[in-house]
């Protein structure tokens, strides 16, 4: 939040943010509390009707959990709002969550096979390699810094706010 | 080992899950159009792809063949994936509430596409062993992700560029993944360095047997 300032009631736009439209849904103890629809890997083209990847994913996704955002641009309830993080901060969470199990497991499947060069073995030694590397991802990812490095921060009102 | 790393470079270049076996095309046409977007949901797959390879060669080799039950490999496959899924969903969120939310909101949280059910049949099929099988899907979800960046690298770009008016959106994608694929085609050759040596000394073994 150190970062932005204020222009005309337009936050500095970082290039290398990722940004999304979301709406203030309620307002509490100066923070706008803000809900926004997940997102889809699928849904670009017209075949969604009939299409499995598209009902599998509606079927599994889940409604977010509200996020507060603090509300010193003046927003009030019903508002849409574009919001942004910092593009590293966000893939470097992907990357801890994502990869760092996989390579845990890699690392203790390639292990298993070096000694043992057994299916059995092997598995066991990567299932202890992933749950290294979940607990390694937990533990790093629910530092403070890293935290603090995930708040969105306020861009802009939305232009069809504007409108 | 080096078996290992040709089998990565096999998966991730020579037969690209995406440009040589056309397999998730949705996310490839659909979620390509911004780089930081198509890392993160490469980021993603790679999980959901490799965990479904893996999980689907453990089932296999532990339940199906010993019970003779090889003809429930899709619906089984399919439920691992779904199951899957799931994990994805509940241990990024138990790992980190924040991260979650924000994955959530800026990046794809489900991925799945039908490359993740495809690799889980072709490993199978392949007859592959555990660690071979984790190295499979490491690979193939590389090459989706390598390729679903250049390929949104390569739609910021015509985003400004000038193209003619009929052209422009999916038309000139279409032509620009052709293009992509004839590209990957070039890495074929890779196979040759790969099976050249193995031919060779098969020949050499076989003239040897002769002779003697």
């Amino acid at each position: 939040m150190t970062n932005v300032s204020c222009d005309e009631g337009v936050r500095r736009f970082d290039a290398d943010m990722m940004t999304t439209i979301v709406s203030i849904k309620a307002i509490r103890n100066g923070m706008a509390i803000v809900e926004a629809s997940p997102q889809k890997a699928c849904g670009g083209c017209v075949a969604s009707s009939g299409c499995g990847g598209k009902a599998f994913s509606s079927a599994m996704t889940k409604p977010l959990p509200p996020l507060a955002i603090h509300n010193d641009f003046g927003g009030y309830v019903g508002d849409e709002i574009e919001i942004g993080i910092p593009q590293s901060s966000l893939l470097k969470g992907a990357m801890l969550v994502y990869l760092f199990p996989l390579a845990g497991m890699l690392m203790g499947a390639l292990l298993g096979a070096e000694i043992f060069a057994n299916n059995g073995i092997e598995l066991i030694f990567g299932v202890a390699g992933l749950v290294f590397g979940i607990w390694y991802a937990r533990v790093f990812t629910r530092s403070e810094r890293f935290t603090h490095s995930l708040q969105p921060v306020f861009i802009r009102k939305s232009p069809r706010h504007a409108l | 080992m080096q078996e290992y790393a040709l089998l990565i470079i096999g998966t991730a270049l020579v037969n690209n899950v995406l440009l040589v076996k056309f397999l998730g095309l949705c996310p490839f046409m659909g979620v390509s159009n911004k780089i930081d977007t198509a890392i993160g949901m490469g980021f993603a797959t790679t999980f959901v792809l490799t965990l479904s390879a893996v999980l689907s060669w453990v089932l296999q080799e532990y339940v199906l063949v010993p019970l003779h039950a090889e003809f429930m490999g899709i619906l089984t496959f399919i439920l691992v994936i779904a199951a899957v899924v799931q994990f994805t969903e509940l241990f990024v969120k138990k790992t980190s509430p924040v991260l979650y939310q924000v994955l959530g909101i800026f990046l794809p949280l489900i991925t799945t596409n039908c490359a993740v059910l495809g690799v889980a049949l072709l490993n199978i099929q392949e007859g592959h062993t555990f660690v071979e099988s984790f190295l499979y899907g490491i690979g193939s979800s590389a090459g989706f992700t390598l390729v679903m960046v250049i390929f949104a690298g390569l739609r910021e770009r015509l985003a400004s560029a000038d193209v003619p008016t009929g052209m422009a959106g999916a038309p000139i994608g279409f032509i620009t993944a052709g293009l992509l694929a004839l590209a990957f085609i070039g890495f074929t050759g890779l196979t040759t360095v790969k099976t050249e040596p193995q031919a060779e000394s098969q020949a050499e073994a076989a003239n040897e047997h002769m002779q003697g």
